[in-house]
C-alpha cells in the first residue's frame, strides 16, 4: 500500500484514525484474517508510536462509539479514515449493510457529497484489479 | 476483496522479506518517512510480531548483508520482494539511480530480466496512480501534490 498524507498528520490525528478503523472492525461483528491484516497495515502506515498500536489493538476488543471516534477527527484525517475504512470494509469480499450504514454515516459527518461512498467503493474495487494484477504478475514469473 | 498471499509466507521467511525492502529504502543513502511508512505498513500486512518489529526497525542502522539475506528467501519470495520493494522505492514520488540498480541486482538474484522489472515498475506506477485518485475523490489538494 502507498503513502499519503497519513503519516504527515499530527500524532493525535493518526491515533485518532486508528481509532476509527478499531471502531470499523467490529461493525459486522466479524473480523476475517483479511480486515486484520488490512487494519495492521493501515497502522503501520499511521507510524504510530508502539504505545498507541497497543491501545489500538485493546481497542479492537471493546471499541469506542462512532460518535466518540468522529469527535477526535480532523477533516484530513476523516476523510483518509473514511477511505480506509472502505478499503478494511471491502478486505473480506463484501461491504455489508452494517458496514455501509457506518460508511455514510462517517461521510455524512465529514459533510461529503452523496455518493462519495458510491466513489470510494469504485475506487476500492479498482485497486483490487490493481493489487490482484501484481499478483497475477508474480505468477506469470513463477511459471 | 483482497487476495493477501503474503499472509500465507512462512514466518520465518517474513522478516528476510522485510530487511531487503529496508535495503532498497535506504539504498540511496537516506531512508525518507513515505518510505518508513510503506514499510511499516508491509510489516502490518504480513503481521510480524511487535517485538520482531522492534528487531527489524534495529536493521535500518545495522543491516545483514545482501548476499546473507537473499540466502534465507527461495526464488518466489525474491520476485515478491522485488516487486514489493519497487513499491517502496517509488514512494518517495521517485525511483532513482541507486534505487534502480538495487532492483536491478534482486531482480538478477530472483531470475528476473530487465523487460520483467520494468512490467513491475510499471505496475508500480499504476497503483500510485490509483492511490493518488482517492485524493480526488475526497478533494484532499495537498496529497495530490505529493
Amino acid at each position: 500500500m502507498l503513502p499519503d498524507t497519513l503519516h504527515k498528520l499530527p500524532q493525535e490525528e493518526r491515533f485518532a484514525y486508528a481509532r476509527l478503523l478499531a471502531y470499523m472492525t467490529k461493525v459486522d461483528n466479524e473480523l476475517s484474517i483479511d480486515e486484520m491484516a488490512m487494519f495492521e497495515q493501515r497502522l503501520g502506515t499511521a507510524l504510530l508510536s508502539p504505545k498507541q498500536r497497543d491501545k489500538i489493538r485493546k481497542a479492537l476488543k471493546s471499541p469506542p462509539s462512532l460518535e466518540e471516534c468522529l469527535s477526535g477527527l480532523g477533516e484530513e484525517a476523516g476523510k483518509l479514515a473514511l477511505r480506509d475504512a472502505t478499503l478494511m470494509a471491502a478486505a473480506d469480499g463484501t461491504v455489508d449493510e452494517d458496514e455501509l450504514e457506518a460508511l455514510e454515516a462517517i461521510a455524512e459527518h465529514l459533510g461529503l457529497v452523496d455518493d462519495a461512498v458510491e466513489k470510494l467503493l469504485a475506487w476500492t474495487k479498482e485497486g483490487y484489479h490493481w493489487m490482484s494484477s501484481g499478483y497475477d504478475l508474480m505468477n506469470n514469473l513463477s511459471r | 476483496m483482497y487476495p493477501h498471499h503474503t499472509l500465507e509466507m512462512p514466518l520465518e521467511y517474513r522478516s528476510p522479506y522485510i530487511e531487503l525492502l529496508l535495503l532498497m529504502a535506504g539504498s540511496d543513502g537516506d531512508i525518507v518517512r513515505e518510505e518508513l511508512a510503506v514499510i511499516e505498513s508491509y510489516m502490518g500486512k504480513l503481521m510480524i510480531h511487535p517485538d520482531e518489529r522492534v528487531v527489524l526497525r534495529t536493521k535500518l542502522e545495522s543491516s545483514r548483508k545482501y548476499a546473507e539475506i537473499i540466502k534465507d528467501l527461495n526464488k518466489p519470495l525474491l520476485k515478491l520482494a522485488l516487486r514489493d520493494s519497487v513499491v517502496v522505492g517509488i514512494s518517495d514520488g521517485v525511483l532513482d539511480k541507486k534505487e534502480i540498480q538495487f532492483a536491478k541486482k534482486l531482480a538478477k538474484s530472483a531470475g528476473v530480466d530487465e523487460k520483467t522489472l520494468s512490467k513491475i515498475c510499471d505496475w508500480a506506477i499504476d497503483g500510485w496512480n490509483w492511490h493518488k485518485k482517492s485524493a480526488s475523490i475526497l478533494r484532499l489538494e495537498d496529497m495530490d501534490d505529493t
